[in-house]
């Protein structure tokens, strides 16, 4: 994604920087209201600067940690509501190395939602790995005890959480900035694999 | 007394910190009575409202409410205030107390079944405002004793399957 007049935001999320440190794309997907914003803040405490970047109604929250004694930096792309137009800009998901899928454990409609937010992804990104996770389970504690069929079906791990009192939040996102990794290193995906040879060549 | 209760984060003023506990609302005479710490004890201030008409707009009322006593209630959600000023104009219009509450309680609800990808941007900056009080009610900060960063919970085997997949047989 280039975005104008702004250096800092325009990441090849193919390639791997000088100091070799590896950058990924962690995309989160869910209807208005579930929580997603609230999940990413619970993750990063006070440790982040959002970049609101409304020409593109999106929210980046980049964060730097390390992998296995691997430099890594994570950006992750929060929708700032552009879920509420139906579908996301393709840009959001060109070069993501992992979803969070994200639906409320107290409305029944949002997880009716995640068939078509999974099938948008699966559009755009047939290979990269997706998380599902159930949020606030602090006020519907009853969802732990159910077994959800989507993300059975649709072999996705599945966290209960609540990015109110912090249940099994740093445990999703550590798994999805790992699976991101991973992916990122050995896509499957054949535009990823022509970016890499690209990267080879140069 | 209708009450809402916590975890508001404190807001600073000069020279001590503000932290609301529990706000509340007196009908006589009218006034919203606030609970806080101020980091030595427990104190309450009352705020009297003047003038409340029945028809009044509770949003703009709180709002107006807040500014006035922003040295307080800077940290006090604006949807706290707007529920407890339309609690005091249903009784101002003959309801009982407890008719008032209720009546208003149910507006203040969240609405689990509406698809709120399309509602208008004012409903679902409401609805949210709605789900930040149980979110805050909740929260553990990393104040609390009980904060653990990396919280986790197994849950092992779930009893049976979920209600919101009978409809259809095919939940993909």
């Amino acid at each position: 994604m280039e975005i104008e007049g702004n250096v800092n935001f325009s990441v090849d999320y193919s390639s791997i920087s000088k100091t070799n440190e590896i950058t990924v794309k962690i995309i989160l997907l869910g209807d208005s209201a579930v929580g997603k914003s609230k999940l990413i803040e619970r993750f990063l405490m006070d440790d982040y600067k959002p970049h609101q970047l409304s020409t593109y109604a999106l929210t980046l929250f980049r964060y730097k940690t390390q992998v296995q004694e691997k430099s890594v930096s994570v950006d992750f792309w929060d929708t700032a509501g552009q879920e509420r137009f139906e579908s996301l800009h393709p840009s959001y998901y060109h070069q993501a190395n992992c979803a969070v899928l994200i639906f409320d454990s107290v409305r029944k409609v949002t997880y009716k939602n995640l068939k078509k937010w999974y099938d948008e992804l699966r559009q755009y990104r047939p290979e990269i790995p997706c998380l599902c996770a159930a949020n606030k389970i602090d006020e519907n504690f009853d969802a732990t005890q159910k077994n959800f069929a989507f993300p059975t079906k649709n072999r996705l791990p599945f966290y209960y959480v609540s990015a109110s009192d912090g249940t099994n939040v740093v445990k999703l996102f550590n798994d999805a900035i790992s699976a991101a990794i991973a992916y990122r290193l050995n896509p499957t995906d054949v535009s990823d694999q022509i970016m890499d040879e690209l990267e080879t060549l140069n | 007394m209708a009450s809402s209760e916590r975890q508001w984060v404190a807001s600073k003023t000069v020279g001590r910190v503000i932290h609301p506990r529990k706000i509340g609302l007196r009908l006589e005479p009218l006034s919203l009575i606030l609970l806080y710490e101020d980091g030595v004890k427990v104190r309450k201030r009352s705020m009297p409202i003047r003038s409340l008409k029945p028809t009044a707009d509770p949003r703009c009322r709180a709002e107006e409410f807040k500014l006035r006593h922003m040295t307080y209630l800077a940290s006090v959600p604006a949807v706290v205030l707007t529920k407890l000023i339309s609690i005091a104009q249903q009784v101002l219009i003959g309801l009982t107390i407890k008719e008032a509450i209720d009546k208003v309680t149910e507006h203040f609800t969240v609405d689990k079944e509406r698809d709120l990808n399309a509602v208008s941007e004012s409903e679902l900056k409401r609805q949210k405002e709605l789900m930040e009080l149980t979110f805050l009610n909740n929260t553990v900060s990393p104040l609390d004793p009980r904060f653990v960063y990396d919280k986790q919970i197994t849950f092992h085997r779930p009893i049976g399957p979920s209600d919101w997949d009978e409809e259809e047989n095919d939940a993909n």
